[in-house]
């Protein structure tokens, strides 16, 4: 007898749909014997409890809503401003040194132009912090704090207007922001203007015509290039937002460096990371020019924290006994110079 | 229905009138039951929360487009329906008119091991995913989703002859599942503990 032609019947009669003589056929095999009928038992628990089947999977409705929202933001802010682009940094493309001394000269060429520009047919008085050979760090009236990098200006108002608080930055800071509901905190730099929805992040403005950069550590940024009708870039917490006037891109970057605002903590965070971005992270920090001599070195990678206090000779001494490599100070444009070495 | 809990129809006027606080309680509401179908479809938790990501992505995207006739819940459990759909078919689930794959050569579960976890629900769960794929997909959707023959034909491009096979062949490798319980007079012990 086929077996599969009663258990055909028997799903049959299960899902409803039986014939009457399918019916009567199904009940004279059911008769002939008890395992025919142990089988049907069988073939109608595993209906029942295949119909309560469930494959397990894990549930996380908060993240899954973050990144549904994150995606939905995203996807309004490429439709409103077509340009923007979302990459990751590669390692060739940050491995870019010395711009903090050539940015800091360009701000003081646009200083003038900013004079004539913010304070010009404006009632608001401000007040200004500027550091030159240090950083400095600055209580705001609404609660905020504000740590200046060295060769930077900060312009605040002695007290902010109803509607919103707006302060102007050349240079580069560390933002800390109080939340306000009812007024925007507002940072314009010369190439675009910063509006805080949330709370901390590192604003890099180096310039007229040069790179606007804003790292999100905590809460929402909103980046609105100084053009007009450019649209905004929302940035959430783990971002960096770049504009370059001259392309007039507008990129949104994923993966933050956790030495991103290093010169704020103070301190150096490495791991796995490859020599190459190592060293732009040293640079940036010290603010000193950093080479390397044998490219081959660049991937290598190292697992290091320097803590507050390390110097940049203790951070290359460190660096020259894990990768045994010899530094020297080049004569010709003081750059430090990494030379030899091998991967570990 | 009381003030704080709106029907689907409200959130989806609020949703329409784009408030993302609505869009989040109908989220809430329905998100895991889409995943949870989506995923007994296709079996492959990442591939099944994009498609409800999708969905959702969507359902915003489009919020003033949207015409709903039978129910917001019906209509996303189709939309999923749909991505799980598209996903058999960019997969071409190989050829389901031809013979089977040979069943899968799990090592079967030890029914003394899996008596003392005295789960049946778990025993199914475990034969289901056991299945060869073909099988475990038609008997997903007949059984668990409660699609037609006629739509699931469709979707798969397959005939309502090969789906009424292949029921018969899950039926016939979950029954041999449960067997040993039922020839030894354990079932009914087991569903005492469960009903």
């Amino acid at each position: 007898m086929d077996e599969d032609f009663y258990i055909a019947l028997l799903y049959k009669r299960l899902d409803q749909r039986i014939e009457p003589e399918e019916q009567s056929q199904l009940e004279d095999w059911l008769q002939r014997s008890e395992d025919n009928q142990l089988m049907a038992d069988g073939i109608e628990k595993a209906w029942q409890a295949g119909g309560r089947y469930q494959k397990p999977i894990t549930v996380d409705l908060d993240a899954e809503f973050d990144l549904l929202e994150q995606r939905i933001e995203a996807d309004e802010a490429t439709k409103q401003a077509p340009r923007i682009q979302s990459r990751s940094r590669d390692n060739a493309q940050r491995f870019v040194i010395g711009w903090r001394i050539a940015a800091s000269i360009a701000l003081l060429v646009i200083a003038g132009w900013l004079a004539s520009q913010w304070m010009g047919g404006s009632a608001v008085e401000w007040q200004q912090a500027r550091t030159t050979g240090g950083k400095m760090e600055l209580a705001l009236e609404d609660g905020s704090k504000v740590w200046l990098n060295d060769q930077s200006l900060l312009e605040y108002p002695k007290q902010y207007a109803d509607s919103e608080r707006r302060v102007k930055l050349e240079g580069e800071a560390f933002f800390d922001i109080a939340k306000e509901a009812t007024r925007p905190f507002i940072i314009e730099t010369v190439e675009g203007t910063v509006q805080v929805l949330g709370t901390s992040f590192n604003l890099r403005s180096r310039g007229k015509g040069q790179q606007l950069e804003v790292e999100v550590h905590s809460g929402r940024v909103q980046l609105s290039p100084a053009i007009e009708g450019k649209e905004a870039l929302l940035l959430e917490a783990g971002q960096t937002g770049l504009y370059d006037p001259q392309s007039g891109q507008l990129e949104r970057i994923t993966d933050l460096s956790p030495n991103a605002a290093s010169w704020h903590s103070r301190r150096l965070i490495f791991i796995d990371a490859p020599l190459s971005a190592v060293l732009e992270d040293i640079s940036q920090h010290f603010g000193q020019d950093i080479q390397l001599a044998n490219p081959d070195m660049a991937n290598c990678t190292m697992i290091n924290t320097f803590e507050k206090d390390a110097s940049l000779e203790d951070v290359l001494n460190a660096i020259a006994i894990v990768f045994q490599v010899e530094h020297q100070i080049n004569d010709t444009d003081d750059a430090i110079v990494l030379k030899g070495g091998k991967c570990r | 229905m009381s003030k704080s809990t709106p029907t689907d129809e409200q959130l989806l006027e609020r949703i329409q009138a784009d408030d993302k606080a609505a869009f989040r309680l109908l989220f809430d509401r329905y998100y895991r039951y889409l995943l949870v179908t989506v995923n007994n479809v296709i079996g492959q938790p990442d591939l099944a929360k994009d498609a409800v990501q999708e969905v959702f992505f969507t359902f915003w995207k489009k919020r003033q487009d949207i015409h709903i006739k039978s129910g917001v819940k019906p209509y996303l459990r189709r939309a999923v329906l749909n991505r799980a759909f598209n996903f058999l078919k960019s997969r071409k689930l190989e050829s389901m008119e031809g013979p089977d794959l040979p069943d899968r050569e799990d090592e079967s579960p030890d029914p003394q091991k899996q008596l003392e976890s005295a789960d049946l629900e778990l025993i199914i769960q475990q034969a289901i995913d056991r299945l060869p794929e073909k099988c475990r997909l038609i008997f997903v959707l007949c059984r668990v989703e409660g699609l037609s023959h006629k739509e699931i034909a469709q979707q798969l491009d397959i005939s309502t002859k090969t789906i009424e096979n292949q029921m018969t062949k899950a039926l016939k490798l979950l029954k041999e599942a449960v067997q040993p319980y039922v020839s030894k007079g354990l079932l009914s012990l087991i569903l005492l503990l469960f009903y």
